[in-house]
């Protein structure tokens, strides 16, 4: 998200682009729901009690699934690890909303990434004092 | 876009949303015809049943439902929430709702879609009526 950030400041894109990617991504993220669902991890029956019980809950999906005993933490780390695969990056989603082009992304991609080590190791030499910089 | 599913687990779906629809629909009528006010409790259960069905619906893509059970939700939601106040009215409209409703779940598959408009048209109503009203309140 910080290198996104970054395009708008710089004035890459806009802060529309960016809300407009935002949209399509919370769009196209499945809901973990679905998922087991498909990987057959709930049954149907299952399914709907988890959604019944969560009902005016706060708790997400998955924790009440686990109350429940219908899955387990690492059921539930493996489908939101299927859900990050399946969801668009927000860079992606930039680039599918015609904000820039992939080209561009990625040029400003590595410029990102170099700035980025380049600060990193300017507050380790901070941090770590003037007998570390020397080194 | 997402695949659809297969034909298996829509009639999943059919099957656990009749069931879980069915004790819902019948304790309503009989309020209905009892003329007794809906009480919290079944209010509770009409609307877990309703969010259960229209999750999963709009998971399988079968918008009728999913949109009947979403406004259904919204309608008890808001006498829940304090955001509109309890009508008589209420119970008569939320009981023709759940029976469409009910009916558009057994004509499910996956590419079938049932005329919710009626139910619909009249959730909205209510809603905006209600919500026309605070803000006349408010003025």
């Amino acid at each position: 998200m910080l290198f996104e950030i970054s395009l708008v400041r710089k004035g890459i894109v806009t802060a529309d682009d960016f809300v407009r990617a935002l949209e399509m991504q919370i769009e196209r993220r499945q809901p973990i729901g679905r998922i087991c669902l498909e990987q057959k991890r709930l049954t149907m029956n299952q399914l709907f009690l988890v959604l019944a019980e969560g009902t005016g809950q706060k708790l997400p999906f998955g924790e009440i699934a686990i109350q429940l005993g219908f899955l387990t933490r690492e059921d539930l780390a493996e489908m939101l690890l299927l859900q990050s695969e399946r969801t668009p990056t927000l860079s992606e989603c930039l680039v599918q909303a015609g904000a820039l082009d992939g080209e561009e992304l990625e040029r400003e991609r590595r410029l990102f990434r170099l700035l980025t080590v380049e600060e990193s190791s300017h507050t380790m030499i901070r941090s770590e004092g003037p007998r570390a910089a020397a080194v | 876009m997402s695949q659809p599913f297969d034909p298996e687990v829509v009639s999943a779906f059919v099957l656990e949303a009749q069931l879980t629809l069915a004790p819902v629909a019948s304790a309503l009528q009989s309020r209905l015809r009892d003329a007794v006010e809906l009480e919290p409790e079944l209010e509770d259960e009409l609307l877990r049943a309703t969010v259960a069905v229209e999750q999963t619906a709009g998971f399988l893509g079968i918008g009728d439902v999913s949109r009947l059970s979403c406004a259904m939700a919204a309608l008890l939601n808001a006498r829940r929430r304090g955001q509109i106040a309890p009508e008589p009215e209420d119970l008569a409209l939320l009981t023709r709702a759940l029976e469409r409703l009910h009916q558009a779940v057994s004509r499910t598959t996956q590419h079938g879609s049932s005329d919710v408009s009626a139910e619909l048209g009249a959730i909205r109503a209510r809603l905006t009526s209600a919500a026309e009203q605070v803000a006349a309140v408010a003025r």
